[in-house]
């Protein structure tokens, strides 16, 4: 699941509620786009972020819709067994520990989970999970990220800037013939908000147009050429 | 009149050094303590859906809805830190989600007790996973309706 074997991520941007850019050392970086929250943060278990103090801890690099995101996914699966080894799930059944984990919904199948984790990892559930063994203990580790069930989604890899910033390389416009989305270099298709937002943080090569009625558009940087102005 | 002047002074200072006082200062926020000390909450029982998976941002855009009950306790209350399993003190915490293991039936047999005024006892334990909607939850032991 790790997407190359380049120095591991540092830090990370949210784009938006699909997209997560994840930055290396060496200033390259990865576009994590769609696919379930799980994938996209590198948490497999679904650890939440909390107030950041756990999370860091076991390794997280920032936090995204309220959950923790590691650099890569084997980091957060680790996550997974350091939660487990914690003196409050080690006191717990395997039982009690999962309904912890997810606890039972109003309504819904809740013992599926259960149900599911015993299947996969023929674990008895009153077992302690300080009785569990390493083999043990990875099988469940394994059973919590496959009912988690990330789902994947696409990576874009964009190499290092090397002094120029991302171009705008295509627009698409509503019906009124106004622009409502940017294809990026190395960020793919953006709503206008957000590639207006990569344009202040100097990300981007435009210019920010503001029109005496209030209308903001994006501008490409003035040359001899009129037709790629990327006017509305 | 001297000695009248400073007694009516001296009577006034320690009137006013009691009475705003205990007028104006703020309920002192109840401290509780982590698993495995037991505890009790007192508050309205009342559930609410919540987004869940894949995404746990809205259940209109395709994430699966997630349904839990949960208190509104009386008054805010804290819990402080425990090093032993990594949770941090906690602060003005007025909703608390509910832990119902399967082994009670609350689901089933307590339902009458949504929305009405309940005491839960139980164990606090600090939020974790995506599943877990408070910043602390409580594992209940019972969960009975509070006759007024």
């Amino acid at each position: 699941m790790t997407i190359n074997s380049k120095s591991p991520f540092i830090k990370i941007e949210i784009i938006n509620d699909l997209r997560i850019v994840y930055y290396r050392e060496d200033g390259s970086s990865a576009v994590y786009i769609g696919g379930s929250r799980n994938w996209r943060n590198n948490n497999p278990g679904n650890i939440g972020y909390g107030n950041g103090r756990l999370v860091t801890k076991l390794g997280a690099i920032g936090k995204a819709g309220g959950f923790a995101v590691f650099p890569d996914y084997e980091s957060g699966r680790k996550a997974i067994l350091s939660v487990l080894k914690k003196d409050d799930f080690q006191g717990r059944t395997v039982s009690k520990a999962i309904e912890v984990w997810a606890p039972k919904e109003d309504g819904n199948n809740t013992e599926l989970y259960k149900k599911h984790v015993q299947m996969w990892t023929l674990i008895d559930l009153n077992k302690q999970v300080k009785s569990l063994t390493d083999e043990e203990l990875e099988k469940l580790v394994k059973a919590i990220e496959r009912k988690e069930g990330a789902k994947l989604g696409k990576i874009i890899e964009v190499p290092p800037a090397t002094g120029t910033k991302r171009k705008i390389l295509d627009v698409k416009k509503n019906k009124e013939n106004l622009i409502i989305q940017y294809l990026i270099e190395g960020y793919g298709w953006l709503r206008k908000a957000e590639a207006i937002n990569l344009v202040e943080k100097d990300i981007v090569d435009a210019v920010i147009v503001k029109r005496q009625n209030g209308y903001v558009f994006l501008r490409s940087r003035p040359d001899s050429t009129k037709t790629n102005n990327l006017d509305k | 009149m001297k000695l009248l002047f400073i007694f009516i002074l001296g009577f006034l200072v320690s009137c006013t050094a009691y009475a705003p006082q205990t007028q104006t200062s703020k309920p002192v926020e109840k401290c509780l303590n982590y698993e495995p000390e037991k505890v009790q909450l007192e508050g309205q029982l009342y559930k609410k859906s919540f987004p869940g998976p894949p995404n746990y941002t809205d259940v209109k855009k395709g994430d699966e809805e997630e349904v839990y009950w949960l208190l509104k306790t009386t008054a805010p209350f804290c819990v402080n830190e425990n090093e032993r399993i990594w949770a941090e003190k906690q602060t003005n915490l007025s909703d608390v989600q509910l832990i119902i293991g399967s082994e009670t039936g609350f689901y089933k047999t307590k339902r009458s007790l949504l929305n009405k005024k309940v005491i839960i006892s139980g164990t606090l334990i600090p939020q974790i996973t995506g599943h877990h909607k408070t910043e602390v939850l409580i594992d209940v032991h019972s969960l009975d309706e509070v006759k007024e």
